[in-house]
């Protein structure tokens, strides 16, 4: 036993060593109280609107055009940062947390497509905007397809970032959706899966995506955070029960579409997998004169992956 | 992008005499069953005590593949210890224990999905040339010698080299366990999968190749060499129809029939057993 004693020690001492030096991630992420904690870059407004609904957004720019910006699921909308600065030089650019997610009031709601779309359009009114040009990514450009149908005379432009509601579910799938994403499935994602539901969401994640990251691990432990998984949870119920695909030859404004080649998120990589631009050409084929760009090299969060071309393709179409 | 690691410490303080296990031939260090699955076989009366400690340590850096293309995973692992035998009462020294296994793997997705990756593994194990003649054993120990299939080097992509996932009875191929019999090891495979239809349908092309540290006698160091392929393609969720092939070259470490660590290497065959290959479809329906 006198070489078991000896080795022991050469070599318990090394593994513990490697143990203690092994770095806990993201164990420097800030607790906040409040989701309103977030930090974001730009000045935050809030519109009060009915039913006591408070929209939190940005307002940056000036110009005879207005883009109002739209997240996606789960998202916020710093999911924009790499756009906001670049087209405020040239436009009106207003960006908004939907209820229930970012700073919003998170007073629990339908979670339906119409609803969100009814509060964009309040926000038009009570800003009095007129005709804007609708920016949605994923989610939100489902929600910005549906104003775009229920009230065609707010919308001057779609510009649509890897769209849902271009993609056909049937019924059992629809379900299938319904009773995985439900509110603790939101609230008990582990930090890996965190990781990995971002991370997903690009081609290859950059760097300066990870505050994404950063933020939904911290909202963990925001008073409002159930709420929020709540709003989320009803948001993918508004997404199913709520399909556009049938509806959109009866768009007819001018429609610019974005996709990244490798979105991998649509088509859903379980229920219907295959190429995202067979997915991508016929929605676009069925909104009349609309402009699709298959961004390569690209997930499904291209504004942000690829926000040089979102921002260039952009301004060719409102100019 | 950080680093992963962890640290484990297993014992086994074993009293069994060989006795006990999942099969007739009972299990330790003595038993027939390692005839069966590639362990090494001590030459010692059943009657001993052994007491067995593994350190290990593994690392990963993107172990869910979506962060970063790049993957890399590992371990390293030491079995040391003692086994006394009883000797007219008294238990004295058989062997001292001491051996080390190593693994790197390195993936990187170089397409859209995470069958678009291109991997490398790489594993060592230690051997011993003479058995415990010299009362030291510096080969690798691991779970198989009690029957647990523990440490079983699946998911490398080989299929009769090493074992593979989708077989049930994981003690078929040439190398079952990393210890090699007790000649260590020391091999690699490297596959590249490619989606043909993104999460739906992919191809697989792969090879392993293995060395033994240790030659046994008549026999060389060269295990064996083994091309590979596969093609899946998914119906829905968690059901999928494939087609793999393999086909291994067997080395001259086989034209041995060495039985100096309890059993011959190629089955007491005089001559080199011939090269196996297999085929075989197989449905997959994962139900929850």
């Amino acid at each position: 036993m006198k070489t078991l004693s000896k080795m022991k020690t050469k070599l318990i001492a090394p593994l513990l060593l490697l143990f203690l030096v092994s770095c806990a991630p993201y164990k420097n992420i800030p607790k906040i109280s409040s989701m309103s904690d977030l930090k974001y870059d730009y000045q935050v407004k809030y519109a009060n609107l009915s039913d006591n609904i408070k929209l939190a957004y940005i307002d940056e720019g000036k110009g005879s055009e207005t883009i109002i910006m739209i997240h996606g699921l789960g998202s916020y909308l710093p999911a924009w940062k790499k756009n906001i600065g670049e087209l405020s030089k040239y436009y009106r650019v207003i960006a908004v947390d939907l209820p229930g997610y970012g700073k919003s009031s998170k007073a629990p709601h339908s979670g339906k497509m119409s609803f969100y779309a009814g509060i964009i359009a309040e926000l038009i009114q009570k800003l009095e905007l007129g005709p804007v040009n609708l920016a949605g990514h994923s989610m939100g450009g489902q929600i910005s397809m549906v104003l775009a149908l229920e009230k065609p005379e707010l919308v001057k432009r779609l510009i649509l970032v890897d769209p849902a509601g271009f993609e056909y579910f049937h019924a059992g799938q629809k379900n299938w959706f319904k009773e995985v994403m439900t509110p603790n499935l939101v609230r008990l994602t582990p930090v890996d899966a965190i990781e990995t539901n971002l991370a997903s969401n690009f081609f290859r994640m950059p760097d300066d995506a990870r505050f994404m990251i950063e933020d939904r691990i911290a909202m963990r432990d925001a008073a409002d955070f159930e709420a929020y998984c709540l709003a989320v949870a009803r948001s993918v119920y508004g997404m199913v029960d709520e399909p556009v695909l049938d509806k959109l030859s009866a768009i007819k404004m001018p429609t610019l579409i974005f996709f990244g080649e490798n979105d991998m998120l649509i088509p859903n990589r379980y229920l219907n997998p295959g190429f995202t631009v067979k997915i991508a050409e016929a929605g676009a084929k069925l909104i009349e004169g609309s402009k699709l760009v298959m961004v390569p090299k690209c997930g499904h969060f291209m504004m942000f992956e690829k926000s040089d071309v979102f921002n260039t393709e952009t301004r060719k179409f409102i100019n | 992008m950080q680093w992963n690691v962890g640290a484990s410490a297993y014992y086994v303080r074993d009293r069994g005499k060989g006795q006990g296990g999942v099969s007739v031939f009972g299990e330790g260090l003595g038993s027939t069953l390692s005839a069966y699955n590639g362990s090494f076989v001590f030459d010692i009366p059943r009657d001993y005590k052994a007491d067995i400690v593994w350190l290990g340590m593994n690392f990963s850096k993107n172990p869910d593949f979506w962060l970063d293309p790049l993957q890399i995973t590992g371990f390293l692992n030491f079995n040391l210890g003692s086994v006394r035998t009883n000797n007219d009462g008294s238990y004295n020294k058989a062997a001292d224990i001491f051996g080390f296994a190593g693994n790197l793997r390195a993936a990187y997705r170089y397409g859209r999905t995470l069958n678009d990756n291109i991997s490398a593994d790489f594993i060592y194990a230690s051997g011993d040339k003479n058995g415990i003649d010299d009362q030291k054993y510096s080969g690798v120990i691991t779970g198989n010698t009690w029957g647990m299939p523990a440490s079983i080097f699946v998911g490398t992509g080989g299929y009769l080299l090493f074992p593979h996932a989708n077989v049930v009875n994981r003690f078929t191929p040439a190398v079952s366990d990393i210890s090699n019999m007790g000649y260590g090891l020391i091999g690699g495979t490297m596959n590249v999968t490619r989606d043909l239809i993104p999460n739906r349908m992919y191809v697989k092309g792969g090879t392993a190749m293995a060395i033994s540290p240790v030659s046994p006698q008549q026999g060389g160091r060269l295990l064996g060499t083994e091309l590979n392929a596969a093609i899946s393609y998914s119906f829905g969720p968690f059901m999928s129809l494939e087609m793999h092939g393999a086909y291994l070259w067997l080395g001259d470490f086989y034209d041995s029939q060495d039985d100096a660590y309890g059993y011959a290497v190629n089955g007491n065959s005089d001559t080199r057993p011939v090269n196996p290959f297999t085929v075989f479809i197989v449905y997959k329906w994962l139900l929850f």
